[in-house]
């Protein structure tokens, strides 16, 4: 029997009817809605216990102890730690990237040689075994480029360049060199940091503490405490510099200074600190009032720098009458001011007796070195690496066999990167140890990427213009995700097969060695009394050095609250008068921000959004100008700009901003990357390149803060 | 759907001072990796860029040397009057809960974008693109805040999560989940912000810093005048700043 | 004509009797069918016995644990079970053979166990095991406590999620019995 057509349309129609009283269309509609909201490509969030564990960030200049979250054991994501004295849960957004630049594009996943202008992936034994040749072959030729040289694992690179013969260790260029150089020449002892939680009057010359200079987090949480939320302010706070920066929005004053400038206004400051009677116990200071009396006269300051006799007037007095001003000098772009420039801005601490008093300049000790024979911090600080590059770039000196390179980035970072370059070109054999495929490393022979900070145990030792001395913990919270390994391990294992044994088998061991020595130098654990609380005269709380390592595995940093009496600090009255600031029709500022990161790590990808389109736009860079400045050069908001200086250029679009003097572009740093990764290439020009590098009178210590630029 | 004015026992609110933001991005950057908003190769095209909190720089107009800057992190208001709920065609959105945060439902947003329309902080952002994290880094994806797709508007809530946490824990210690103290539930950006320029609490609970704080008179809020009843409150001592706040003539008092 | 006339005549009775054919077959099909189709079954990596450790004296409590965060700790990690199954036992029981493959593939290599979770619920659902600590465990998860295998798991093919999963509108009608608030960010994230 066949079906009909109606038995047929029977059957579907009661199919049909039965179907709507099952369960199917009601739960096929509502699984196609769920399965049309679970695209296979969008990831899950983890499952497991979110647990929380602490470390400090090596990434960032401010030295912020960290809480890590975890979820199942793996890090997600990270904050200040709030028991930390330099975080005070707290973290610049160089800070808050540590976790997600694990799983950075740019990350170099294994050692690495070139072979025929291309990287070729290479064992760990392998790399060792080369590395070991070309140091035997180049002997003492040697010199190390390091972006971190406080910490321990700074020690051993020190160390080992010590060992096989050679002093060519070199700093990344600071805020910390020219200090160091510049407190060294005025005869002072220890390292300089500021005590801004018990200053009532600060004078920021040019430097830019609450953005990225020194520990940068700790100043503004200092800013912070010296205004609650509604209450009277306790301390003031003055900005001098060529641009109203992020330090300068916050500031209850701005006085436009171009940073050559800077030194002579404080010289400025200082005829009138003179002038009311102010006296300091230094062997020169007879020839320091001369000097200033002859030279820095308030119509000759106000014709030089453009500040009003008037400001000059107000500004001396605003530190006479405080009862703990404070001077901090500085670069805007926290690198490329001269020790000439520094030694003009102390002088005014050293009048107005500020040095090592409450609210004053610190000047702190070291802390012992564990790596016997390794140079101290300030040493290494102090010496000029564009200057050396220059000179092995022109030939005057001779370039190293092989170059190490840690944490840093000079192909990129250092000024006039044209000169800088070929300078490092005439190195035969150049070893990164990157952790990113920076425009450094791109150029090196050899590339032993260093963990990152959460994959390797490290410390963060009295980071630039802390007032204590400091020690936090770095410790791995993750096994190395790639095939990387801790630099400092590497040398050590290096250096114990070349028979030249640095004294500990791991860094890990010399941390714990460290620890303990440390532990006997009268500092106590920043817990219940924070280290600014001492210093205002709080007692020093109890420290039990047996419990430190522990401590310090916990989180919290180990402080000392101590200063290195000064027997023969002077205000270095002949280089100030040697001083002569150049005075250029167009200057550079550069505009440096947590945001694009640093030289080494490139543009973080979560940052990207925090750059607003009047810095990039488009792959564009945009600089800032006021609109006399504009008018002068027939610029408009929006113009098509060509900025050039020092053989380089670099094209740009000007935004018209009031926050910058006359006769000053501010350019924002961190861009132009041709190195790292997507989120880092194609986007700007790095503004470094044209700032040209030169000899500052005096010291002969390279500066270009404020260097000329010129309009095509 | 809510209708107008929404009161609560507990009203969780911001207090910004914007004389101590030095515009640093922290807190962008803070909210983008707690909440799992991916990373964006070009974020310098801002109208597709997704930032639940934003910082905007301020001018006072002025010229060279009277000029001055400001900057203003933005995040949600979580209006006690929101705009965006009534105009929701699916209530993916609503202002139901205790503590005030107005809610985004993900699954059940259209994308009509209807709320956007309607916000007058664009707090509110779009879903352009499907969620790409770089290989490998989906592992820092936290499980706090779900992973939304293409086509769906998402608004920062006050790291909600948070909220819950510090109730389970409350929970967990025998006390009161509905009484917590003052800092036990602190958003991200709050939290991270390297000057502390960001205060956060009850606004209805005297022992919270936000209460005193918000009815202090340097305190106003964005576009007041327009009813929406914002609970993010900001402070300044500088009247340019403040006037920035709404939509002033030049003669009416900020 | 009448061969026509005669099928219409049946036609109309053979459109009814198929008619209420297909109803029933669509039932059949509908509530019998389509679940074998739309659920795979799937098994636990393991076949973890509760009763032989409730046996042991070992309460819920003691595996299933709140974190100091007050996070509740629904699996336990590989790491707790093999405080007590840090070896294999090189026996030749079917219990024994089992604790040795936990410890070959698991705890050895330190991997955590892919458990399948019965009660698995979306990424943006915010679920609080404190805020419920009053109710019986029983109440929303199946009672495994006298059960020496774990259930089969019944996986829907097409949302990927299981069969036990609780919908929101179970949650939303104890929260309305019981009083508690049913605002929209009281579970989901």
């Amino acid at each position: 029997m066949g079906l009909d057509r109606r038995a047929f349309i029977g059957l579907v129609a009661g199919g049909a009817v039965g179907t709507l009283f099952t369960p199917i269309p009601w739960k096929l509609a509502d699984d196609a809605a769920i399965w049309s909201q679970n695209w296979s490509w969008i990831p899950r969030v983890p499952r497991g216990e979110v647990t929380y564990a602490t470390t400090a960030s090596k990434l960032c200049p401010s030295g912020t102890g960290l809480k890590v979250a975890l979820a199942g054991g793996k890090p997600v994501t990270v904050y200040g730690n709030p028991e930390h004295p330099l975080s005070q849960g707290g973290v610049s957004p160089i800070g808050a990237s540590e976790v997600y630049m694990l799983y950075s594009p740019a990350r170099v996943r294994t050692p690495m040689r070139k072979v025929g202008g291309k990287f070729e992936p290479i064992t760990w034994e392998q790399a060792q075994t080369e590395l070991m040749a070309k140091c035997k072959a180049a002997g003492n030729k040697a010199a190390c480029i390091s972006g971190d040289v406080g910490g321990t694992a700074g020690e051993v690179l020190s160390a080992f360049l010590a060992k096989i013969g050679s002093a060519a260790m070199y700093a990344m260029p600071g805020e910390a060199g020219p200090a160091a150089a510049g407190f060294k020449l005025m005869g002072g002892q220890g390292r300089v940091g500021y005590d801004i939680d018990n200053a009532d009057c600060v004078l920021i010359l040019g430097s830019d503490i609450f953005e990225g200079s020194g520990v940068s987090v700790r100043n503004r949480k200092a800013f912070c405490a010296s205004r609650p939320l509604g209450k009277d302010q306790t301390a003031k706070f003055a900005y001098a510099g060529p641009v109203r920066n992020h330090t300068g929005a916050v500031c209850d004053s701005w006085i436009p200074v171009a940073t050559p400038h800077l030194g002579a206004f404080a010289l400025g400051v200082a005829w009138h600190l003179l002038k009311a009677g102010a006296v300091a116990d230094a062997a020169d200071m007879a020839d320091f009032k001369k000097l200033v009396e002859a030279n820095y006269s308030p119509d000759k300051v106000s014709k030089l720098t453009g500040v009003s006799p008037e400001v000059l007037a107000a500004v001396a007095k605003g530190l006479s009458a405080a009862k703990a001003p404070l001077i901090i000098p500085g670069s805007e772009m926290g690198q490329g001011a001269g020790a000439g420039s520094f030694i003009a801005g102390m002088s005014l601490n050293l009048l107005l007796g500020r040095m090592n008093k409450p609210g004053g300049v610190m000047a702190l000790p070291e802390l012992p070195a564990v790596f016997p024979g390794a140079e101290t911090p300030s040493e290494i600080l102090a010496r000029d690496l564009p200057g050396y590059l220059k000179n092995v770039g022109d030939g005057k000196t001779a370039a190293p066999e092989v170059l190490f390179v840690y944490a840093a980035n000079p192909a990129y970072g250092l000024p006039e990167s044209a000169a800088m370059a070929k300078a490092l070109e005439k190195i035969p054999f150049k070893v990164s140890f990157a952790s990113f495929m920076d425009e450094t490393a791109a150029m090196c022979d050899l590339i032993l990427p260093n963990s990152l900070t959460l994959e390797r145990y490290d410390d963060v030792v009295t980071p630039y213009g802390s007032a204590f001395c400091s020690l936090t913990l770095v410790k791995p919270l993750v096994a190395p995700i790639f095939d990387t390994k801790t630099t400092a391990d590497f040398i050590l294992d290096t250096a114990k097969k070349m028979n030249l044994a640095l004294g500990h088998d791991s860094l890990e061991k010399a941390l714990k060695e460290k620890a303990a020595v440390v532990a006997k130098s009268d500092g106590f654990v920043a817990k219940e009394a924070m280290p600014w609380d001492v210093l205002a005269g709080k007692p020093k709380p109890a420290f039990d050095a047996a419990t430190l390592w522990k401590e310090l595995d916990a989180g919290r940093a180990w402080v000392k609250v101590g200063q290195v009496a000064q027997t023969g600090l002077s205000f270095a009255a002949k280089i100030l008068a040697a001083l002569k600031p150049a005075a250029a029709e167009l200057m550079l500022a550069g505009m440096s921000q947590q945001r694009t990161g640093t030289a080494a790590t490139g543009l973080p990808a979560q940052c990207l959004t925090a750059i607003p389109d009047t810095d990039l736009k488009a792959g564009a860079s945009i600089v800032r100008l006021n609109a006399a400045t504009a008018k002068k050069y027939g610029l408009s908001q929006g113009s098509g700009v060509t900025l050039s200086g020092a053989g380089g250029s670099c094209p740009a679009k000007a935004h018209i901003s009031e926050n910058v003097m006359t006769g000053v572009v501010a350019v924002p740093l961190g861009f132009g990357h041709t190195a790292f990764d997507a989120f880092s290439k194609g986007k700007g020009d790095n503004f470094l390149k044209i700032m040209a590098a030169t000899p500052e009178a005096g010291t002969d210590m390279t500066v270009w803060a404020g260097s000329e630029v010129k309009i095509a | 759907m809510s209708a107008a004015h929404q009161e609560f026992a507990t009203k969780w609110g911001l207090v910004i001072d914007i004389d101590k933001c030095t515009g640093c991005g922290a807190c962008m950057v803070a909210c983008q990796t707690e909440n799992n908003i991916a990373p964006e190769e070009d974020a310098s095209n801002k109208l597709r860029t997704l930032t639940w909190m934003n910082v905007y720089e301020l001018k006072n107009g002025k010229e060279f040397p009277q000029a001055e800057v400001a900057f203003l992190p933005r995040a949600c208001m979580q209006c006690g009057n929101p705009s965006c709920v009534p105009v929701c065609p699916v209530v993916a959105t609503d202002k139901n809960e205790d503590g005030g945060i107005v809610s985004q439902i993900y699954p059940r947003c259209i994308g009509c974008r209807y709320c956007m329309a309607a916000c007058p902080y664009h707090s509110r952002y779009f879903g352009w693109f499907d969620p790409v994290w770089p290989d490998g880094m989906e592992k820092t994806i936290t499980p706090f805040t779900s992973t939304r797709p293409r086509g769906v508007v998402e608004k920062c809530h006050f790291c909600h999560h948070r909220w819950n946490q510090a109730k389970d824990a409350a929970r967990i210690a025998g006390k009161d989940p509905s009484n917590l103290p003052d800092g036990a539930y602190t958003p991200a950006c709050v939290e991270i912000c390297p000057t502390g320029a960001m205060a956060f609490g009850d606004l209805k609970n005297p022992k919270h810093k936000v209460y005193e704080l918000s009815r202090s008179k340097y305190a106003f809020r964005l576009l007041e005048r327009l009813n929406t009843d914002p609970q993010v409150y900001y402070m300044t001592k500088r009247d340019w700043v403040r006037r920035q706040g709404d939509n002033y003539l030049p003669n009416e008092k900020a | 004509m009448e061969e026509r006339q005669s099928n219409k005549a049946g036609g109309v009775g053979g459109v009814v009797l198929l008619f209420l054919v297909g109803f029933v077959g669509a039932l059949v099909v509908g509530w019998w069918v389509f679940p074998q189709l739309l659920f795979s079954q799937k098994t636990q990596p393991i076949r973890f016995s509760h009763k032989v450790h409730a046996e042991q004296g070992l309460d819920c409590e003691s595996c299933h644990t709140y974190s100091k965060t007050g996070q509740f700790i629904g699996l336990p990690s590989t790491a707790s079970c093999a405080e007590c199954h840090p070896d294999e036992t090189g026996g030749t029981t079917d219990n024994d053979k089992e604790i040795d493959k936990f410890v070959k593939e698991y705890a050895k290599p330190g991997i955590q166990v892919p458990w399948l979770v019965y009660q698995y619920q979306p990424d943006n659902v915010f679920f609080s095991h404190a805020a419920h600590k009053g109710f019986e465990c029983a109440t929303c998860h199946p009672d495994v406590a006298n059960m020496d295998a774990p259930p089969p798991y019944h996986e829907n093919r097409l949302s990927g999620y299981s069969k036990q999963t609780m919908k929101m509108w179970e949650c939303e009608r104890c929260h309305a019995q019981m009083g508690a608030s049913n605002a929209c960010y009281v579970c989901h994230k």
